[in-house]
């Protein structure tokens, strides 16, 4: 990846060259600042757009160790410049958050990370892994449309479709996924194929 | 080292509250994971104050108006003011003012007597019943260290949040000032410049400083300045003595959450 | 947006409405904000005292619904006062052009109603043509020629009369002029309960941009689309932004600020039943039998979808490559048609609670929720026999089957729950509403099993393409031949090799293609969609970071000779069309090619070339290449007329916007006895109520703390923190009429449903006085539901109704009747 980066905005003088060390006069204790620890010093930078509404502004996550520890505007993106409304400053969250009782960084607890299932009249979801999930949606994808599939409408004309299956959803993925997305809807046949820009 | 301030003008806030999220995101500072913990404010406004884990909120205030209302914005955080209250109130010098003008809670002397959140005459700073420490904003100490600016002016969309030496955003806060009444706003008002000795956060009030909900001449209460003579005296062990006397009572000066207005009515 | 985010700068009034760009879109306030610096006026017109309204130089309370009578009296104003762009409006607009004479109008019904099939008969609607102009295929259309292009007959154009002063009665401009001289301010302030003080205020304003050289832009969102007559309203702006000469300009347009980040990429994919790939119909059984008929049917005679052929083929050879062949008709047939039904949103699920839809995919969505009338749409899915939802959380829908009062064991309804990464665990690009495709880089990687939606989509087509091989079945070349080449080494769907397939290239040697000016309808190219077609052409590096969607360059300069600071940012992402930040471009400039604002010019003719801020949207080039064609008077290149639409014959409910009432209203129409759109199709699940029983308007919206149905949001805690519940906003003097203060937990109810929000009583929403009533609105976020993360409260959309516009059958979430009552605990 050759991404061009301007860096951040720096402030002008030399007001940030030190720690700030203080040496405040008065009654009370004059302190010494506690170290600052730089928590961006060697982190990986990569460039990512908001997911939330399209006005497509440009932040930055930084990932350390391999974990996402901080994300916040793109100062080089030309729409939004380095800012963020609360959406968007908050899409850390998607991932991670702070647990209030230890302060510890972690995955937020309502990300789903396994797959799960629910059996026909089953009161919970249980977990369960790819291949067994990907092998019993084919099924019942195959069987409903082989069961559905029209080849030719009341006219004679060749229609090849199915409406017995729905595709709902898109506009929170990627374009080159909605292609696959709806490619793989009209290979089935499926006319019912309908996301979020109706509604 | 320069004395730096932020700059927050009203008439270009649109309330967005990113500041509110970008200052939890850099600091690292938690909110409850469960519904139950939540309560409603029956405003835009939440949380109602600031609390050990949320250093900056929008506040909200209404003006009621033939068509619509004025709907009046305002940022709530540590003023860092230059005579601190909260830091000549802490017995065991946990609050030191850095040399940008920042007035700093070392959490680590901090022993969570709560002297500082009751001086402070605008309630910021608040007490963390599980770790016994208190807490507010820190004017992002470590971003400005390494060239950034706060985390807060940073996200601002608008340029309502800006960020600079002292002296410039003193400059940029009365030009603002200017352009505001040659628009038609009578009333605004800018402060910080003079207040407690000189804040180092400074505001344009657009509609005036009560239609926003800032505290016209706020005062370091009588009580610190007598407790600064005492002070020396003894230290830790004397503070947890004094703290009997209960320094609180005495320094009803400024806001305090009680008088807060949840229904963001502010009567004309 | 016809134009995009930076571009506000330019503006020199901005007008929202139906659209909450402060609190919806914060970002576009940076720009707003830049552009009142220069003096600019920010309007904002909302049936709620908004943030934007908080923040804006004048604001008019609008009854929800109401827009196209105060639009339309907005144009009567402009007629009256001749406030118009004249120059532009006769150049680049069908004003002059004669309508059939046998169209007419008369109390809410135009000409051609047919009252049984609530459909028009659009013959009278047509223009008064003489003479036919055939495609010259030996000259520009030679290409049908080419061998392995698909036989079809050409279509031909018919030569319009015109009226070029104006002045005949059947011209459009005059019938225009007829149509709106109802709307008279008196009118539009007693519909919309605007003040007309305030009103006339906002209208001065306003129209002051049809002065050549001034900008006025309209941002707009679902304040305007989720309306019975949504399209209408849509065109009811357009035709304003025509008159006032604001389309193509710099600081201009028609704007719609899409709500979710890529609705705009998959709208662009066709992620709807109507359309496939960039704008391209869904074959249908009744009019496209077979390719023949496709390619005639849809092949307008002039403008730049003539070459549609060309971008139809391209889509068939990349879904099935070698196997599309002249032959077989480039496999035409495997593609599905519709039985010429609606299969929207409503449709489908009304088909589901027929039992018709089986099983379901959900990518993402949440209809729950989302959807209208939504716990029928809850009952809909129990019928389902399974359901397949990829998701980042265990959205409402997914476990639908937990609703409150349901009994989980009466629903045999298997559901796979599928983990999905978020948009930093993957890379890919995306579509921003200023239709900006950028590169997103992959930061991390998923949690747990969490897998892209991308993979997931891919692993289920291998198994499929596994079973019909295995098993044969329904048709199974359908599945077994879709080219799926987009793998990486370790057989992993690989992006950028995608990427080069949605772009284009050309099928003998797999090299990409520039652009889609290069495809050709011979099979000889294939290219997944036209629009995104510049995206990815560099053919020698598979990294983004080297193609025009991954481009990082955020300096300002010119195109071509001019001075560039505009903020088009030519270096910085890929834009549709050919990287063109504004469309209609051509309309920023006279017909003799001089800007309309000099100061801000996007283009100008200097006598013997075109110098450029922007992608020219013109016939600019001469036969060498050269951008010295002269300047002509075709500034709207997709439109078989070359001139934009006051009057058009596309809509299904009328050519001129007119105004109806909501289903659910309050008010009697005052401007005819048609009380609502009349094109508009009603099933008996809406369960529409009346004013005797519901007389309160509520409308449903989104807040900046939140998004759509909350799952990206109710489960991230600072977000909660800063707008924890759900809430029902009133004024106070309908709290005093009913008892209610400030957080009092109230009962709001319909037909259609129950639910509970905490009052917040504010002088922000105010009783309207609609022809002379007093008519009380309420409003509620619609983010919330009974379950997911940190937050749950009532879900609004249990109360909208599932009727939808005439034209996209978008349902009327923003509009329809209510009654409210304290909760007796």
């Amino acid at each position: 990846m050759n991404i061009t980066r301007r860096g951040f905005l720096k402030l002008s003088g030399a007001a940030f060259a030190a720690g700030a060390l203080s040496d405040f006069v008065g009654q009370s204790t004059a302190l010494a600042a506690e170290p600052l620890e730089w928590r961006l010093a060697d982190v990986k930078e990569t460039p990512s757009i908001c997911c939330y509404c399209a006005v497509g502004c440009g932040s930055i996550c930084s990932v350390k160790d391999g974990e996402l520890i901080n994300m916040e505007g793109d100062p080089d993106h030309p729409v939004n410049r380095g800012s963020l409304c609360s959406k968007g400053s908050a899409q850390f969250q998607l991932r991670n958050v702070y647990d209030p009782e230890s302060g510890d960084l972690i995955l937020n607890p309502y990300r789903q990370t396994k797959v799960r299932y629910r059996a026909a009249g089953a009161s919970e979801f249980e977990d369960k892994d790819w291949d067994w999930a990907i092998t019993e949606i084919a099924k019942r994808v195959k069987k409903t449309r082989d069961e559905s599939f029209e080849t030719k409408d009341s006219n004679g004309v060749t229609v090849n479709r199915t409406e017995a299956i729905g595709f709902l959803g898109g506009a929170g993925l990627d374009n080159e996924e909605c292609y696959l997305v709806q490619k793989l809807a009209r290979a089935v046949g499926v006319t019912y194929i309908e996301h979020q820009a109706r509604i | 080292m320069a004395e730096m301030a932020i700059f927050y003008d009203s008439s270009k806030c649109t309330a967005c509250k990113g500041c509110q999220v970008a200052c939890k995101q850099w600091n690292q500072l938690p909110s409850p994971l469960t519904a139950d913990k939540f309560e409603y404010t029956k405003s835009y406004q939440s949380p109602l104050e600031t609390n050990p884990d949320t250093w900056v909120i929008m506040t909200f205030d209404e003006v009621d108006q033939d068509i619509g209302v004025e709907w009046n914005f305002m940022r709530r955080a540590c003023f860092h003011c230059t005579d601190a209250a909260c830091l000549q109130a802490c017995p065991v010098g946990a609050i030191s003012k850095r040399d940008n003008g920042a007035v700093v809670i070392d959490s680590e002397k901090c022993i969570g007597c709560q002297y500082c959140t009751n001086a402070c005459p605008f309630d910021i700073p608040k007490w963390k019943e599980a770790d016994n420490k208190t807490r507010k904003c820190w004017l992002c100490q470590d971003r400005l260290a390494n060239g950034r600016q706060p985390a807060c002016v940073t996200t601002c969309p608008t340029g309502a949040l800006t960020f600079g030496e002292r002296t410039e955003m003193v400059a940029t806060a009365k030009t603002a000032l200017d352009e505001a009444k040659a628009k038609g706003f009578n009333d605004a008002e800018v402060y910080g410049v003079d207040e407690l000795d000189g804040m180092h956060v400074l505001f344009l009030a657009h509609r005036g400083l009560e239609a926003h909900g800032l505290i016209r001449d706020p005062k370091v209460p009588d009580m610190i300045e007598l407790w600064q003579l005492l002070k020396p005296l003894g230290g830790a062990a004397f503070a947890a003595v004094i703290g009997g006397l209960g320094i609180s009572y005495l320094t009803g000066i400024g806001y305090k959450r009680e008088e807060t207005d949840e229904s963001e009515e502010v009567q004309k | 947006m016809t134009n995009h985010w930076v571009d506000l700068k330019n503006s020199d009034v901005v007008l929202a409405i139906g659209g909450n760009n402060a609190e919806n879109h914060p970002i576009s306030m940076k720009w707003v904000t830049e552009a009142r610096k220069n003096g600019a006026k920010y309007i904002v017109v909302d049936p709620r005292f908004t943030r934007s309204a908080a923040v804006s130089d004048l604001y008019g309370p609008l009854r929800s619904g109401t827009d196209i009578a105060f639009l339309g009296g907005l144009y009567n104003y402009i007629f009256e006062n001749k406030l118009y762009h004249e120059e532009y409006v006769k150049n680049y607009t069908n004003a002059s052009w004669l309508v059939n004479p046998d169209y007419g109008f008369d109390d809410g019904l135009f000409s051609g109603y047919d009252e049984a099939g609530r459909k028009y008969d659009k013959a009278t609607w047509q223009y008064d043509t003489e003479g036919e102009t055939p495609w010259d295929t030996e000259g520009a259309f030679a290409w049908v020629n080419k061998p392995g292009t698909p036989a079809f007959t050409t279509p031909i154009g018919k030569t319009p009369k015109k009226d070029e002063t104006l002045s005949d009665p059947n011209c459009v401009f005059q019938l225009m002029k007829k149509h709106y001289e109802r709307y008279t301010p008196e009118i539009a302030s007693a519909v919309s309960g605007m003040p007309i003080d305030r009103m006339m205020e906002i209208w001065e304003t306003y129209a002051s941009t049809g002065q050549p050289g001034k900008a006025g832009t309209i941002m707009y969102a679902m304040g305007m689309t989720q309306h019975t007559y949504g399209s209408q309203n849509v065109r009811a702006m357009a035709v304003l932004q025509l008159l006032l000469g604001n389309m193509g300009m710099p600081g201009g347009g028609v704007n719609a600020l899409r709500g979710e980040s890529n609705v705009q990429g998959s709208t662009d994919m066709a992620m709807l039943f109507h359309i496939i790939p960039a704008y391209m119909a869904t074959p249908n059984a009744t009019k496209h039998k077979v390719l023949r008929d496709y390619l005639e049917k849809e092949t307008p005679s002039g403008g730049y979808w003539t070459n549609k052929p060309k971008f139809f083929i391209s889509l068939l050879k990349e879904m099935y490559g070698d196997y599309a062949t002249a032959a077989n008709n480039y496999a035409f047939d495997m593609m599905p048609k519709l039985n010429g039904k609606n299969h929207s949103h409503i449709a489908m699920f009304e088909a589901m609670n027929e039992g018709t839809v089986k099983g379901l995919f959900l990518w993402g969505q949440n209809p729950a929720v989302g959807g209208p009338n939504c716990s029928m749409e809850r009952n809909a899915m129990e019928k389902l026999d399974w359901m397949v939802a990829v998701d980042l959380w265990e959205t409402e829908t997914a476990s639908f089957w937990k609703a409150p009062t349901i009994d989980p064991s009466t629903i045999d309804t298997e559901v796979f729950l599928l983990p999905a990464a978020c948009h930093y665990e993957k890379q890919g690009s995306i579509s921003n509403s200023g239709r900006w495709i950028q590169w997103r880089w992959k930061a991390v990687d998923p949690p747990g099993d969490a897998m892209d939606d991308g993979e997931i989509c891919t692993e289920i087509v291998h198994a499929l393409k596994d079973l019909y091989k295995a098993e044969g079945g329904a048709l199974p070349e359908a599945i077994t031949e879709l080219t799926w080449d987009y793998m990486d080494e370790n057989d992993h769907l690989d992006i950028t090799k995608l990427a080069r397939a949605i772009n284009g290239y050309t099928v003998a040697d797999g090299k990409v293609v520039a652009n889609f000016t290069k495809l050709a309808a011979d099979g000889s190219t294939a290219c997944g969609n036209w629009l995104f077609s510049g995206y990815w052409t560099n053919e020698d590096s598979m990294d983004p970071a080297d193609q025009p969607t991954g481009a990082r360059d955020n300096t300002d300069p010119t195109r071509k000779g001019l001075d560039g600071g505009m903020g088009s940012h030519l270096g910085w992402s890929f834009c549709w069309p050919v990287n063109r930040r504004i469309i209609y471009n051509r309309a920023s400039c006279d017909p003799a090619g001089k800007p309309w604002n000099p100061d801000k010019p996007l283009f100008k003719w200097t006598g013997s070339e075109w110098l450029s801020n922007d992608v020219p949207d013109f016939g600019n080039k001469a036969a060498d290449g050269t951008e010295t064609k002269p300047p002509n008077s075709t500034a709207f290149i997709m439109l078989p007329e070359g001139n934009a639409r006051l009057f058009a014959q596309g809509m299904a409910d009328g050519p001129f916007p007119e105004h109806y009432e909501p289903y659910e209203s309050p008010a009697t129409n005052a401007l005819s006895s048609t009380q609502n759109d009349p094109a508009v199709v009603v099933w008996e699940s809406a369960s529409l109520g009346t004013k005797d029983k519901f007389p309160i308007v509520m409308s449903t919206y989104r807040l900046t703390e939140h998004w759509q149905t909350g799952g990206m949001t109710r489960n991230l805690p600072w977000l909660v923190e800063t707008m924890p519940k759900m809430f029902i906003e009133l004024s106070q003097e309908l709290a005093d009429d009913k008892g209610i203060e400030s957080g009092d937990s109230v009962v709001i109810e319909n037909n259609r449903g129950a639910i509970t929000a905490l009052a917040m009583v504010t002088n922000r929403f105010k009783p309207f006085t609609i022809n002379g009533e007093t008519v009380h609105q309420v409003g509620t976020p619609w983010h919330w539901s009974y379950s997911s993360g940190c937050s749950i409260g009532g879900s609004a959309n249990d109360l909208t109704p599932n009727v939808g516009d005439a034209n996209t059958m978008i349902p009327e979430y923003k509009a329809f009747l209510v009654d409210i009552r304290k909760e007796e605990v």
